[in-house]
């Protein structure tokens, strides 16, 4: 185990402040096993999305062998360290959309894509709810903050286009990520004034206020404005969940994180997602949260991997104007690269004990690009990796080659797998009902 | 008038497949006898300048984008250094951040973002005893629910804030949530939470414009004079409204065609004016350099100083034909010659070096391309050109689409399904122009339809490159510029200009964007049929930009809206 590797400084953090109860999952609150909750309940699951943008290299991804007995392709090698809980899911597709990126990232991330009217002049989005939403909606109250958006490369795919990860349904009902470490550490461990107790007055006599502002207004607005209205009382209540928990207790181990200045040339990748990884592990380990996405790049990102001495930008890299193939080697460094920082993320987790196990036990953790071969925007072999045992649920390090099934169906898995009810998932085309079985415990 | 309605439905309507007649603002409605009402047809209009009922779309609410948030706290509390991190804009929609803003939802981690930073704009106020005092006016005294020196201050502050004077029950009601916290601290304490509740209300983040029942008409609502102004200062200024408008709006001096131009003209007059509108035309022409990638193997030149000098000179020239110039835009826009330039750009655009200051200063200079040359009006300046291109090469079809699109106002359909849409590359060992190039993609039946509206048009900027240099070969073959719109041909982009300055919708279609951006949505097919009208009047007083913000504001649809449902 790598454990040491992860081990840092402990030093006492309360969050907030007046509270008694203990976390992260104490030893005190679990029964002799390690297995659940004293109280009976069992160990929470966690249920994660990771995304990339603009895929890989079909071919040098999917791994040889199938079932538990397969090989690391040279795309996968990175995960070496974690290959018993990483199952990969080879032959998805999308089904029944034009072929872009907006159809890719919805058909990977929710399983429908929903157009824009034409004389509407933008893009789609997904036609329904994120499989990170549907679990923060069925968890709400159980945790401080029903779900927590991580950003590690801010490069655009442009103004024109929402890059986010977490949907909370069709439009543009979208929740953007966090990519300042700081920023993501001061909202889940901390008040930034030395006196607590006061901060956390302020903000409950002003949700206070602006909850009957926003209140008084509703009835003034039409239907579709008093929607919106709506939603933003839903951040009101999920920032006032956030204050009541805080007397939750966290022993965070981990120091508070600085940000690097990075220009968008030159970003601080690697240091970010170590940052950020390692918060996150920090707030599920404490339950601070169940429900996270973990944006590595934005969908067709223009993320420039400085690191490997690529100076062309990542969609430049897959859509070469030049018409040749030769910027396809570099996008098959990128593809190790962005496995690599994934490893690190797993890796943690993995050696961040819970119980008789880790968090990585715990959970399932999904990963996913808007496209297979980018290049072609391609909606067929779009990569697809279930990441964890879902405390028992998924048998995990099992290679399943899909005939040709939707990514619904992979994404339904996940959800399944973290005891969510789930009756069907995904529109049109994509429509499933049965996830899939042979990944299944 | 039903002709007009039935017309209107025309102009609005995408080009569908890109087979049929295409039309955007249908320049050329054969005369004769308006069509038949279908079935269902609204009665007739009521005479002008009445609109008949239905004639109001209703309003979109507005979040403040993140620039207007931005500049409203520095006005209200004189707060210039941010510290906040803020929910980022929402995708641009129809071209323009307000109009997305007028569709999003608001995330739980955006409503987090506004807390903080309502906390920290508060904060750098009320923990400095000169600049709190400065604030509030008074100083509080006695119980927090009965003082009138804090009702005093959320009365004043708060109708800075929401943009309208606060009813006697929001005072009580923050009075009353103030009482209940006083275990925070003194009375300082209380003001600054009522303070961060104000900027973080939904009255302060959403521009509401519900309007009032009209005396004159019950078919309609006015706005009131408050988001009159409001809709005025974030139009011209991109900012909360100032005393001085909200005072305007409080003499009832905006209902006045008179009054409200007195106001237009003060603020057309002031440099957040000239900050704001060069902003809406830098957003209308999508000059974004800050986000320009471009093959350095290719562009040896291109740099981050050359993008950030483009950047400014498209800047500058903007503001120079709006401002300073005013003269007719639209001509400006196509065949103007006057610009700025410094040394990054003298290579860019092949002039001497000592057309500019020389190093180490990046002074700008202004500078008159020849009336010869092959520079003609805004559209071929190189930030235009630069970023209607590719990394490595141009784009026909972008150049194309961006001039059916956001010149003409016509929409084209994104690519069917199924097709690939990456620039069809050049069979292996054949050098070939990129018009060669399309013209094998326009073999495709499902690709010519569209493609032989936009690649024509961006034909004719074909003599410029990548980053906008002017180039005479391509490929190792002389720069072929010619093409057509709707039949009207021209052979390289000077000719391309003189078509577009002749074409009577690409003014139309400036309208139709100042339009959109003011309300933060788009025209409705009722709106679109009176848009001849206010194109019209434009056209007649020759174009000048600060004339058509005067027509605009002056206009029914900017003062009126439907009942919302």
């Amino acid at each position: 185990m790598a454990v040491s590797k992860f081990a840092l400084p402990r030093r006492t953090f309360l969050r907030g402040v007046g509270g008694t109860l203990g976390l992260p999952i104490l030893d005190a609150m679990l029964n002799g096993n390690g297995t659940a909750l004293a109280a009976g309940a069992p160990l929470p699951k966690r249920l994660g999305v990771f995304f990339w943008g603009l895929g890989n290299r079909p071919l040098q991804w999917r791994p040889a062998g199938t079932g538990p007995d397969w090989a690391l392709s040279e795309e996968l090698a990175p995960l070496a360290n974690v290959k018993s809980y990483v199952s990969v899911v080879s032959g998805l597709e999308i089904k029944g959309y034009a072929k872009g990126h907006h159809e890719g990232r919805a058909g990977s991330l929710t399983g429908g894509y929903s157009p824009m009217p034409a004389e509407n002049g933008a893009y789609g989005s997904p036609a329904g709810p994120s499989i990170d939403q549907i679990a923060a909606r069925a968890w709400t109250g159980k945790t401080p903050f029903s779900s927590v958006e991580i950003g590690i490369s801010e490069s655009g795919p442009g103004r024109k286009v929402v890059g986010s990860t977490a949907w909370r349904g069709p439009g543009r009902s979208y929740i953007p990520a966090e990519f300042s470490p700081r920023g993501l550490f001061n909202r889940l461990f901390a008040f930034k004034s030395p006196d607590g107790a006061k901060q956390l007055g302020m903000k409950k006599g002003i949700l206070d206020l602006v909850t009957k502002d926003a209140a008084a207004l509703r009835p003034r607005l039409g239907s579709k404005d008093r929607a919106r209205l709506d939603g933003h009382l839903d951040g009101f209540r999920d920032l006032e969940r956030s204050l009541d928990f805080s007397g939750v207790q966290c022993n965070v181990s981990v120091a508070a994180p600085t940000d690097s200045t990075g220009i968008l040339t030159k970003e601080p990748l690697e240091e970010r997602n170590k940052q950020m990884a390692d918060i996150l592990a920090m707030a599920l380990s404490c339950d601070l949260t169940r429900s996270f996405t973990y944006q590595w790049s934005n969908m067709q990102a223009y993320t420039i991997y400085w690191q490997l001495g690529i100076n062309d930008n990542h969609h430049t890299l897959t859509h070469d104007d030049r018409g040749t193939n030769f910027q396809f080697e570099n996008v098959n460094k990128v593809t190790i690269f962005i496995m690599t920082q994934f490893a690190y993320l797993l890796e943690r987790l993995k050696a961040t004990p819970e119980g008789a196990g880790n968090l990585l036990d715990n959970s399932c953790i999904y990963a996913t690009s808007e496209h297979g071969n980018a290049s072609s925007h391609s909606l067929t072999e779009i990569p697809a990796l279930i990441c964890g045992k879902a405390g028992g649920a998924l048998k995990a390090g099992v290679h399943y080659v899909s005939p040709k099934e939707s990514t619904a169906k992979a994404l339904l898995t996940c959800m399944r797998a973290v005891g969510l009810t789930v009756p069907s998932y995904g529109s049109d085309n994509n429509t499933v009902t049965d996830d899939i079985g042979a990944l299944r415990a | 008038m039903s002709g007009r309605v039935v017309q209107a439905v025309v102009f609005l309507g995408a080009i569908a497949s890109c087979t049929g007649v295409i039309d955007g603002d249908a320049p050329n409605t054969p005369p004769g006898d308006p069509p038949a009402d279908p079935p269902g047809t609204p009665p007739k209009d009521p005479p002008r300048p009445l609109l008949p009922a239905g004639a109001w779309p209703a309003p979109a609410m507005r979040r403040l984008t993140q620039i207007q948030y931005k500049n409203s706290i520095r006005d209200l509390l004189g707060v210039t250094d941010p510290l906040m991190s803020l929910e980022a804009d929402p995708v641009i929609l129809n071209g323009f951040a307000n109009m997305g803003s007028s569709d999003v939802t608001t995330s739980p981690f955006g409503v987090y973002q506004y807390d903080e930073a309502a906390l920290d704009a508060a904060a750098m106020i009320f923990g400095d005893a000169t600049k709190k005092r400065a604030l509030v006016g008074c100083d509080p005294a006695g119980p927090v629910a009965s003082d009138p020196c804090v009702a005093k201050y959320l009365a004043a502050f708060g109708r800075r804030a929401w943009r309208r004077p606060l009813t006697p029950d929001e005072v009580t009601r923050y009075q009353m949530g103030m009482a209940a916290r006083t275990d925070l601290g003194d009375s300082w304490k209380l003001l600054e939470m009522a303070t961060a509740a104000l900027l973080e209300s939904p009255n302060f983040l959403y521009l509401v414009e519900a309007g009032e029942p009209d005396p004159a008409n019950p078919a309609r609502r006015r706005l009131t004079d408050y988001e009159v102004a409001a809709r005025l200062s974030y139009l011209i200024w991109d900012t909360t409204p100032d005393l001085a408008l909200l005072d305007a709006a409080a003499r009832g001096d905006l209902r006045t065609d008179a009054g409200l131009k007195t106001q237009v003209d003060r603020l057309v007059a002031h440099r957040n004016a000239r900050t704001a509108i060069t902003a809406f035309l830098i957003e209308w022409l999508d000059i974004h350099t800050d986000e320009l990638v471009k093959d350095r193997k290719v562009f040896p030149l291109f740099n981050t100083s050359i993008a950030g000098a483009m950047n400014i000179e498209a800047t500058r020239r903007l503001a120079d034909m709006v401002f300073d110039r005013d003269v007719d835009f639209v001509t400006q826009l196509l065949q103007g010659r006057e610009t700025f330039i410094n040394r990054y750009l003298t290579k860019l655009y092949g002039l001497p070096d000592t057309a500019a200051p020389p190093p180490p200063t990046a002074n700008f200079v202004p500078y008159t391309f020849p009336a010869d040359g092959p520079r003609s009006g805004f559209l071929t300046s190189a930030a235009f050109l630069a970023t209607k291109a590719r990394p490595a090469e141009t784009s026909p079809t972008l150049r194309g689409i961006f001039i059916r699109e956001r010149m003409l106002c016509q929409v084209i359909p994104p690519p069917p399904p199924d097709v690939d849409t990456s620039f069809p590359p050049s069979m292996p060992g054949v050098v070939e122009t990129n018009r060669q190039r399309l013209e094998r993609h326009r073999t495709s039946p499902s690709c010519a339809g569209c493609h032989s509206l936009m690649d024509p048009l961006g034909f004719g900027l074909e003599e410029f490159d990548g980053i906008g240099s002017h180039r005479m070969m391509e490929a190792g073959k002389p720069v072929d510029a010619s093409g057509e719109l709707d039949g009207a041909a021209f052979k390289d982009a000077r000719g391309l200009m003189a078509v577009l300055r002749a074409d009577k919708r690409t003014s139309a279609c400036v309208t139709r964007q100042l339009y959109r951006y003011a309300l933060g949505r788009m025209e409705d097919t009722f709106e679109g049929g009176r848009m001849p009208d206010l194109t019209g009047d434009w056209n007649s007083s020759g174009n000048r930009f600060k004339a058509l913000i005067n027509n605009l504001t002056q206009s029914e649809s900017f003062r009126f809206v439907m009942e919302v449902k």
